[in-house]
């Protein structure tokens, strides 16, 4: 070894001379010079990664600045893969040559305690080497730093351990951190070199007081007798102990305490203690009693264990609040502290004094520009024979204050007296309150202008802002506009804006003018957006749905809504937007940490149906079975394909039902008839470069109902985008066909109900819609709108068997009315055409067999029910022509719908509406006729519930009709979960 | 495999050490020139970073005082360590910013200390600028301000005055405690004003996640 060290030195004096380097040259040398190369590397290695490369500030050919080496440490450190960042400068032809060196992260991911001198981990090691329980020793350090602390926390874990040692008596341990670096996997294995020294024991035990107990006892029980080990974690838990059993006999006044004196070697510690027992504490009550329940409560010296003056004076208050509040206005409480032998006695002696009653209503004068009736709901509590609480008259006072500031009586000013009437009798008492008012002038807000606002136009400023001139001067208004232009600098990246707004009274106190005094501070903008730990997810898909962007400012809102759409990506269990400080005030990078979520989901299930079923007998009538099916189902999804966000998820149903016998027994023959349904979907998120987002879906199903069995194939596809925060539009593509079979006995009106949910005919459509929501809420809106079209057209020419023109517009508004209570105006409009080109097509398995001339049923558009017009049952409105003979509803091409309805808070969450609807089904487009309109009127209970609106209408038709020869039933309930529209 | 040594900062070289510090002394003898380390990472307060430069621009600019110690860039990283942790809590309660009179003051005391012409070449040599060394007085006026608002209002009992004066009573050069007892005061106030911040801040530094790199 000598010998090579030896080479070493040899070689590098060659290299110095040879080369003429200054081993520690300093970076002034090279700063300010062109760089001619930047490299990266890590252990050893070139690092060939674009997006480390790319967060190189030194760039080759300008000359080298320290502020652009800093702030590319910053950019590397903040990829999160590695603990240090070291910058290597170096001559080179021409200028310099510049190497960063990463050194990976060596995660600690083994710590072990093991005493001084042991050769390797893994040497046997126990509490007697080691002096301490490892258990004990391991608990310090995850308490404080984790379970794998990082290597530059070790010498501060290390000093915790000395401590740990210190409390234990090991007076002169010491621990060493050993950090053994690994590679392939890059890691670390972390020891802590214990040397605990000698434990030390109590020497020479001195005891100023009088323990009850006495010496010899009190030592023992607080683990400090002479030559007994000393551990003082130990000794304070005792001496803890001790003290409180003394308060819980009734000496609150006991304290205890040490001072050790330590040898120099630290193997002997010489304890004095003081000891101070106190007095016997009693707790006596003269005067008026107080329940027994409350006076622990309000008389809270033995579970303090304190006779603290503070603690006594606060009981006293208690008391008085507690009977103030039961109407003893003047009730009166003392204390005082009465000395014995060995004893203290504290007295609290009480005066209820007269129970107060309000003799009648609050008088109120002053009040000249507010009416009474607007100050009554702050006097709901100071009502004639309600007990007197002075609390109360002091909330009334502020309530009115409130009232009076709202309305811009700036400088309004609310007293209120109790005002004493004679006693009635001895222990009653009675007042009547009163409340004065001096209004004061009438403030409004005059000019509003704004200081120091360079970077954001006024013009942008003023909307923000509600104190309007003319409008009252309220402070919290104005305080809330402070806030939003103070929100309005924060989005634009000015993160230490100050905004005050001071108000200057003119001298008559009626105007007050506004200045908005901003100070803007830096504006930060962003200068690289760094993503860590996607693995899978391609970093584009994540950078697309963040709002930042570099070079533009970093907003408050942006990295909340930022964050908002990466969890609505769904590939994430975790995400995190950091922003990372530079030298610079003026620029942040942000750093986005993602935690990907697994890439396929597989899920399935199992379990058995029994339902009783219709089927035919052997004598060819109807019977009734019970069905026992086993079923299970196995759904297998792939997310995040290529990185890019795509999905693709396979879900597939299987009942396997009974097969029937002749005789209609079941369970004999095996498997018969299977219920199936299979359906695949594909998602891909801004797709086929539109920027929109793709669905495809196929599904095939076959199923049983009680009468007939069918088939269903079908196909769709949809492409959405969404083209403002409100507007989405979309397109659609749907290709399906129904066949049913092995037809029981169906009668018309069933076969009806049949074909608008089963079209048996084969349909090829393409759709197209676009919505405009500007509601606040989806669920149960107070404000905004609500508007969508949708258009389809299907073909022979497409591949379906009819063709037909269908358009269907709605629109509704909600408002919220003027008035104190959360009263909403609900209102809709719907108008619906449809034009088919007429074919006749025979259903494909339909029996009996139903020609098809037009639209068939399930296109057609139908009213009446509980989100139309609701004094109707579902679907039964039209015009005579869409029903049939027997009272059936057709359909119609056309649809017209008219709503309104006043939706009123009741109680907590229960409300009441009241409906007007209206609205015809008509056979054609040419036959729509405003004149013949169905209507209905009702009335309706509403309930707020965790799930959204549950609904409870009814409603009654306004023109009662005959239909089939039959006069319409008058009304109609409906019950349902969420708003009718 | 490299292990570190926690005190003491000697570095071991594992098996086969001999042939490998050979081989590498040799490939650094025929490197075409040497390889100076310019800037890295000294430490890591709760995400945010301390360089070397920035450890540098703060000695040579007198921004720290160095903590106790007997190498100065410890010392310094110490500082710059504290500061960070104490500005955070500053920020959070955001007391007054400071006048901006102050802070010019403050400003051109650091660049009369070094002349203007040095101030210039250590903000270029560390990567610095008047505007990072304007903030950072600037932080540290807000500093003190907090300081002084947080644990400005120490006032001993006239009992801890004569205690204090008992004990250290030949600090007061054989002055009676009448005549000294505005200096007792004083010195006893700054001693518990110093203690109580040395507490905070190591109560701030158990709960921060600062983490030291080995140099």
């Amino acid at each position: 070894m000598r010998g090579a060290l030896v080479l070493t030195f040899v070689c590098q004096l060659v290299s110095s001379a040879g080369f003429a380097q200054t081993p520690q040259a300093d970076a002034p040398v090279y700063i300010g010079r062109a760089i001619v190369e930047v490299g990266l590397l890590s252990e050893g290695r070139p690092v060939e990664d674009p997006a480390a490369a790319a967060l190189i500030e030194t760039r080759v050919g300008e000359p080298l600045s320290m502020a652009a080496v800093r702030e590319s440490i910053t950019h590397l450190f903040g990829l999160g893969r590695f603990q240090d960042v070291r910058v290597d400068a170096s001559e080179a032809p021409g200028g310099v040559r510049l190497i960063y060196d990463l050194i990976p992260l060596h995660s600690v991911q083994q710590v072990d305690f093991r005493p001084a001198g042991a050769a390797a981990p893994g040497t046997a090691r126990g509490s007697k080497e080691l002096g301490l329980d490892e258990g004990l020793l391991r608990r310090a350090m995850l308490n404080r730093f984790g379970a794998s602390p990082p290597v530059g926390r070790a010498p501060e874990v290390a000093r915790t351990l000395e401590q740990l040692y210190r409390d234990h008596g090991f007076l002169r341990a010491v621990v060493n951190p050993v950090a053994t670096e690994m590679h392939d996997p890059d890691r670390t294995l972390l020891a802590f070199e214990i040397d605990p020294g000698p434990r030390a024991v109590v020497g020479s035990v001195q005891v100023e007081g009088s323990p009850a107990e006495g010496r010899d006892a009190f030592l023992k029980t607080v683990h400090a007798s002479p030559s007994s080990p000393y551990e003082p974690v130990a000794i304070d838990a005792a001496l803890a102990a001790y003290v409180q059993k003394l308060h819980k006999r009734g000496r609150f006044e006991a304290a205890a305490s040490y001072r050790p004196r330590p040898s120099a070697d630290g193997s002997v510690v010489d304890l004095t203690w003081f000891v101070q027992t106190g007095r016997v504490v009693t707790i006596a009550y003269r005067g008026d009693p107080l329940p027994r329940d409350r006076l622990g409560e309000l008389v809270p010296l033995a579970r303090e264990g304190s006779v603290d003056e503070d603690l006594v004076e606060d009981s006293i208050q208690r008391i008085k609040r507690y009977l103030n509040q039961q109407g003893y206005w003047k009730a009166e409480a003392t204390a005082e502290r009465e000395n014995g032998d060995g004893t203290l006695t504290i007295i609290f002696t009480i005066h209820k004094g007269a129970h107060y009653v309000i003799s009648q209503g609050p008088e109120v004068i002053g009040n000249r520009s507010v009416p009474i009736e607007q100050l009554r709901p702050a006097l709901v509590k100071l009502q004639a024979n309600d007990v007197f609480v002075e609390s109360n008259l002091s909330a009334a006072v502020g309530a009115i204050a409130g009232v009076y500031q709202r309305l811009g009586h700036a400088q309004a000013k609310v007293t209120g007296t109790e005002n004493e009437l004679n006693l009635p009798s001895p222990g009653q008492g009675l007042v009547r309150p009163v409340i004065t008012i001096t209004e004061g002038p009438l403030t409004v807000v005059g000019d509003v202008e704004f200081e120091g606002a360079a970077s954001i136009p006024e013009n942008q400023l003023r909307p923000l802002v509600t104190s309007l001139p003319g409008t009252p001067y309220f402070e919290p208004r104005i305080a809330g506009d402070r806030d939003k232009v103070t929100l309005e600098y924060r989005n634009r990246g000015f993160e230490s804006v100050n905004v005050v707004v001071i108000p200057k009274l003119s001298a008559d106190g009626s105007r007050a003018e506004l200045t908005f005094r901003i100070n803007e501070g830096p504006q930060t903008i962003i200068d690289h957006i760094l993503v860590i730990g996607n693995t899978r997810t391609d970093q584009r898909v994540i950078k697309r749905e963040l709002l930042l962007q570099e070079g533009k400012p970093l907003g408050l809102e942006d990295i909340a809504e930022s964050q908002r759409r990466l969890g609505a990506l769904g590939l994430f269990r975790r995400f995190r937007i950091e922003e990372l400080a530079h030298g610079s005030a003026a620029t942040k990078d942000v750093l986005v940490t993602v935690e990907e979520a697994a890439a396929r989901t597989f899920s399935y299930g199992g379990g058995a149906e029994a339902t009783r079923r219709l089927s035919s007998s052997v004598g060819g009538g109807l019977q009734e079975r019970i069905d026992l099916a086993p079923r299970g189902f196995v759904d297998l999804g792939f997310r995040n394909i290529g990185g890019k966000n795509r999905s693709i998820d396979l879900y597939s149903r299987l009942a396997l039902h009974p097969e029937t016998t002749a005789t209609g027994s079941t369970g004999l023959a095996g498997f018969g008839f299977s219920e199936y349904r299979v359906v695949g979907t594909y998602r891909e998120p801004r797709a086929i470069g539109v920027n929109a987002d793709l669905a495809l879906t196929a599904a095939v199903e076959q199923g049983i109902r009680s009468t007939f069995n069918f088939a269903r194939k079908g196909v769709n596809a949809e492409v959405g985008r969404r083209l403002s925060p409100g507007v989405r539009a979309s397109a659609r593509y749907s290709f399906g066909t129904t066949r049913t079979f092995q037809n029981g006995q169906i009668t018309p009106e069933n076969q009806a109900r049949i074909d608008r949910l089963f079209p048996q005919v084969r349909l090829s459509a393409f759709a197209g819609a676009i919505s405009r929501d500007t509601r606040d809420d989806v669920l149960d809106p107070e404000r905004g709108g609500f508007v969508s079209e949708e258009s389809s057209i299907a073909a022979r020419a497409l591949g379906g068997q009819v063709g037909f023109l269908k358009s269907y517009v709605q629109g509704f508004w909600f408002h919220r009315l003027p008035v104190r209570k959360r009263v909403i105006f609900a209102g809709r409009i719907a108008v619906g055409l449809a034009h088919g080109f007429p074919r006749e097509v025979v259903t494909t398995g339909g029996v009996p067999e139903q020609p098809i001339e037009d639209l068939p049923a399930s296109e057609r558009f139908f009213a009446g029910g509980d989100t139309t017009i609701r004094g109707f049952a579902l679907d039964t409105a039209g015009a005579p022509n869409t029903i049939s003979p027997t009272g059936f509803p057709k359909g119609g091409n056309a649809l017209l719908l008219l709503n309104g309805e006043l939706r009123v808070p009741v109680w907590r969450d229960l409300g009441a509406a009241v409906f007007m609807d209206g609205g015809n089904v008509f056979n054609r487009v040419s036959e729509l006729d405003l004149g013949a309109l169905r209507g209905s009127a009702g009335l309706g209970v509403r309930y707020r519930s965790p799930i959204g609106p549950i609904r409870f209408d009814v409603g009654f038709k306004l023109d009662r009709r005959a239909v089939a020869g039959r006069l319409e039933s008058g009304h109609a309930f409906h019950f349902s979960i969420g708003q009718a529209f | 495999m490299r292990e570190t040594r926690g005190r003491g900062g000697r570095e071991a070289v594992s098996g086969g050490g001999c042939l490998f510090a050979v081989m590498i002394s040799l490939a650094l003898a025929t490197a075409p020139g040497g390889r100076h380390l310019i800037d890295r990472v000294l430490a890591v307060v709760d995400g945010a970073l301390i360089t070397q430069s920035d450890v540098e621009a703060a000695m040579r600019l007198g921004l720290v005082s160095p903590r106790n110690g007997a190498d100065p860039v410890a010392g310094v990283l110490e500082g710059l360590i504290e500061r960070r942790l104490i500005l955070a809590e500053v920020d959070r309660y955001a007391p007054p910013d400071p006048a901006e009179p102050d802070i010019d003051g403050a400003f051109e005391a650091v660049r009369a200390r070094l002349g203007a012409e040095s101030f210039a070449n250590v903000l270029v040599q560390t990567g610095g600028s008047p505007d990072q060394v304007r903030r950072f007085v600037r932080d540290d006026l807000r500093i003190a301000a907090y300081l002084q608002q947080r644990f400005g209002t120490i006032q001993p009992s006239e009992l801890d005055v004569a205690q204090y004066y008992r004990e250290h009573a030949d600090q007061f050069g054989g002055r009676s405690l009448q005549d000294a007892r505005d200096a007792v005061a004083a010195q006893l106030t700054a001693e518990r004003r110093t203690s109580l911040v040395a507490d905070w801040v190591a109560s701030l530094r158990r709960r921060a996640n600062t983490n030291i790199l080995p140099r």
